[in-house]
């Protein structure tokens, strides 16, 4: 249905692009049938069919205006989109009828290998646009807003310390120094009340619950549970040296601290097969009533898992734009070179 | 308790939308960049130099120079040059334009302005010939056949006087595209003269042979050109004995020799068009050897010969009267001379020498009696360059030798002028028989058709094109004015930096 209906929102375009395609074919072919010689530029249909390319590739650059005043609602964004899409493809095959066929001197030619690479740049970005989102909705649930990825991690650091603290009471001296997160401390909210069967009990609510995989996603902890000291000790000193390590990895405002850069490159979760071996190893050292912590531990690292994997998808996602958006401005300025040297030299 | 959506944006920052994004960053820095590269590329293009870019090839030979001397050359700004651009086939347009090639530079007649209507000229621009950007080596005159076709295909709304013109669509040997050579009809020439009879070994007048020449039998001193003999110790001529190349061409001797061998394509390489026709034949050089006038001097007219003549004599007699007494002093001469018995011999020297005007022995062997009294004989009237309104280069030819199209001569039956030949012409016809074959004959080698000419070649037989220009040119030699730049003055490495899909490289 979904298939369906998309089709339907681009069917109009793409009949538009091919049916002004294969118009300005026939014209050309026919002109060119009735001269003798394959009509260039600057015959009557490669001057109609190059300014009917002009005018689309200026639409084209109008995503631009369009975007910084999209408050005033000019046209819904999925049509504009598709028209953008759709008749963006049509202006390779009308440049390439309206110049008779030739790449011509070096600057024509120029202006032909910019308009290739802004429609190959352009379709590569659509693929992207296709593929990478189903992609992350299937294999990220833990996704967040990109940019506020580190701020998240820091957030999740400090709800597993305060889980820890809970639990085990505050880090035993003599660990590893945590990274100094004051500033973002002050804005955490306390424990959250749960309600489990009957009975509400205080929990920490570890990253944003999701509809999809919830179990996985909400860890709560009982705080009427007894935890060992043995267990606090060494889960304190793996949170230290190599959990909190891994989660702040990245993180733009830790990046000054060496110790905590040196755990990084060295840490053992850098793949999530490493993390669950050696969750594994750490869950047999505990007693069964950590358990609960180390889970909330192990998805705290998967959950950091996903956002190195969605930094990544989303600089697939959107670092096409930036060249896409350069070549397609230099395509509408020589654009409008072409047409005033054109008509000065036809 | 399920996290609520308060508790869930808590987590997130709420000027987040605010915060810096890279990729944000990158697009805007890179579109800033592409517009000032766009910018900067496109303020260099309006420069002299820049405008290199805008052309789509180099200039061709003759107007190499004006690569790097600006546009505005030839391109008057915003005036369609193209004859398909629009407005390019305006006619006020098309006299712009015109003006800048054809008043400025060159000083060409129109084409065929005597021939053509006024109003078909008036739409016919320089350019939509001479196709310019095409390349350094691309020829200017090589112009496309349709462009020729345009008006000589329906010469009833192009000519001035279509009434007799025969209209020209293709050179193809199908079908009727190309009329046969108006030039070849007939010959005006008024020599007798046997092509057949002088290609014999020793030039018999008869088959017999009986008065067949030897080496011997000629003056000394033309003996070392005449010493080709055949079997039999008789002078054997080729044609190139008499027929001399207007560019002598060096290492490309004897080629008039050739029997014919127009499916050796390996010989096609010998071919030069510097030598495009053969020298008028002259008299005392190439006839003289055999046909001896006495001493008297070729080409005078009555009273020129009359005066040679008289002055003759004095020498003729001196001759005699040494034959007679060779001991005989000089100063006795005179005295000598003036008795009755050397008076007669005198006369009878002035008889004999002017029995040369009459007698079918001398200059009435070759030439016919005019009407003009002043003259001995009518003018030869031979021509120099059979096509009249076409161009033949022999240089091009050389690799066929000449019996390959010049059959005639070589005849070796018959009595002097082969039956056997086209139309079964009596000797009396040879002297007026074009020994020049007709159109089809340049068919067999001119092949229009591509895909015809391919097939042949892949066989290895000598094919050329069939186009227009390759043998008709339109405009009158005019002087010409040199270019501004001369190319010479143009160094390559000016044009070095052009992209090769721009130019060809200079040679």
């Amino acid at each position: 249905m979904l298939l369906v209906r998309k089709l339907k929102l681009h069917f109009g375009s793409i009949c538009v692009a091919t049916v002004l395609v294969l118009g300005c074919c026939l014209w050309q072919a026919n002109y060119s049938l009735a001269s003798g010689r394959i009509a260039s530029g600057s015959s009557l249909p490669g001057l109609v069919i190059g300014s009917i390319a002009g005018a689309i590739i200026l639409f084209e650059l109008l995503l631009w205006p369009r975007k910084r005043l999209r408050r005033w609602k000019l046209f819904p964004t999925k049509y504009w989109m598709v028209a953008h899409i759709w008749l963006g493809l049509a202006t390779g095959p009308l440049a390439f009828i309206h110049s008779g066929y030739r790449f011509g001197g070096t600057f024509s030619s120029i202006l032909m290998f910019l308009l290739i690479f802004v429609l190959i740049s352009g379709l590569y970005g659509w693929a992207m646009q296709i593929v990478i989102p189903k992609w992350m909705l299937g294999n990220l649930p833990f996704e967040t807003i990109a940019c506020q990825i580190d701020d998240v991690s820091v957030q999740a650091a400090l709800n597993a310390r305060r889980m820890l603290t809970v639990a085990y009471g505050p880090k035993p001296e003599g660990l590893r120094k945590l990274a100094n997160l004051d500033a973002a401390s002050a804005q955490m909210s306390g424990l959250v009340t749960v309600r489990k069967g009957r009975k509400e009990v205080k929990a920490i609510v570890v990253g944003a619950v999701q509809r999809r995989e919830t179990s996985r996603s909400r860890i709560e902890i009982n705080t009427d549970d007894e935890f060992h000291s043995d267990d606090g000790h060494e889960l304190w000193k793996q949170y230290a040296a190599v959990i909190e390590p891994f989660m702040l990895s990245g993180v733009a405002q830790l990046a000054e601290d060496t110790n905590a850069r040196r755990s990084q490159e060295k840490t053992p979760l850098k793949s999530r097969q490493n993390t669950e071996v050696w969750f594994s190893l750490l869950r047999s050292t505990c007693s069964a009533t950590a358990r609960p912590i180390v889970d909330s531990l192990e998805e705290l690292t998967v959950q950091r898992h996903q956002y190195d994997s969605q930094r990544r998808a989303h600089a697939w996602l959107h670092g096409w734009i930036a060249i896409h958006a350069s070549a397609s401005v230099a395509l509408g300025v020589l654009l409008l070179t072409h047409i005033v040297l054109a008509f000065k030299y036809m | 308790m399920q996290e609520n959506g308060r508790q869930r944006a808590a987590k997130i920052d709420r000027s987040y939308h605010a915060a810096f994004d890279p990729f944000v960053y990158r697009k805007r820095w890179m579109s800033v960049l592409g517009l000032v590269v766009a910018l900067a590329y496109s303020a260099w293009m309006f420069s002299e130099t820049g405008a290199l870019h805008v052309t789509t090839g180099d200039l061709s030979q003759p107007h190499y120079a004006w690569n790097q001397t600006g546009c505005e050359q030839c391109h008057v700004p915003n005036v369609p040059i193209r004859k398909d651009a629009w407005r390019g086939d305006d006619a006020k347009n098309i006299a712009i334009n015109n003006q800048k090639c054809n008043g400025q530079c060159h000083a060409v007649t129109g084409h065929f302005e005597h021939l053509t209507r006024p109003e078909i000229l008036s739409t016919q621009s320089c350019s939509t010939c001479h196709r310019e950007h095409l390349g350094f080596n691309r020829s200017l005159v090589d112009v496309a056949d349709s462009e020729c076709a345009r008006c000589h295909a329906n010469l009833a709304e192009a000519a001035l006087h279509p009434k007799g013109q025969k209209p020209v669509s293709n050179f193809s040997k199908h079908g009727d595209g190309h009329p046969e050579f108006a030039s070849l009809k007939s010959d005006p020439g008024t020599i007798r003269f046997s092509h057949v009879q002088h290609m014999r070994p020793g030039q018999p007048k008869s088959l017999d042979g009986a008065d067949a020449k030897q080496p011997e039998m000629i003056p000394a001193k033309f003996r070392d050109r005449y010493r080709r003999v055949s079997a039999d110790n008789l002078i054997q001529l080729s044609c190139s004995d008499c027929h001399a190349r207007d560019v002598p061409l060096q290492g490309y001797d004897g080629l008039e020799r050739l029997q014919g061998d127009a499916n050796n394509a390996s010989a096609l390489a010998v071919q030069s068009t510097a030598h495009k026709l053969y020298l008028p034949i002259e008299f005392e050089k190439h006839c003289a050897a055999c046909h001896d006038l006495d001493g008297i001097p070729h080409g005078l007219n009555r009273d020129q010969t009359n005066r040679s003549i008289q002055s003759l004599i004095p020498a003729k007699l001196l001759e005699y009267l040494k034959d007679r007494n060779p001991k005989l002093a000089p100063n006795s001469l005179a005295q000598n001379a003036m008795t009755k018995e050397y008076q007669e011999e005198i006369e009878g020297h002035e008889l004999r020498l002017k029995a040369v005007l009459s007698d079918d022995s001398a200059c009435l062997k070759c030439h016919q009696t005019g009407d003009n009294p002043a003259s001995i004989v009518a003018p030869s009237n031979l021509k120099k360059k059979w096509f009249q309104d076409a161009s033949f280069t022999h240089g091009s030819h050389l690799m066929v030798g000449c019996r390959e199209c010049h059959a005639t001569p070589y005849a070796e039956t018959g009595d002097v002028f082969d039956v056997s030949l086209p139309g079964n012409q009596k000797s009396s016809d040879e002297a007026s028989h074009v020994m020049i074959p007709g159109i089809e004959k340049c068919r067999e080698c001119h092949i229009q058709s591509p895909k015809e000419r391919s097939q042949l070649f892949s066989k290895e037989k000598p094919v050329a094109s069939a186009d227009c220009v390759d043998c008709h040119r339109y405009h009158s030699d005019a002087p010409r004015q040199a270019p501004s730049k001369r190319l010479s003055e143009t160094t390559l490495s000016e044009t070095k930096w052009l992209p090769f899909f721009a130019r060809e490289r200079l040679p």
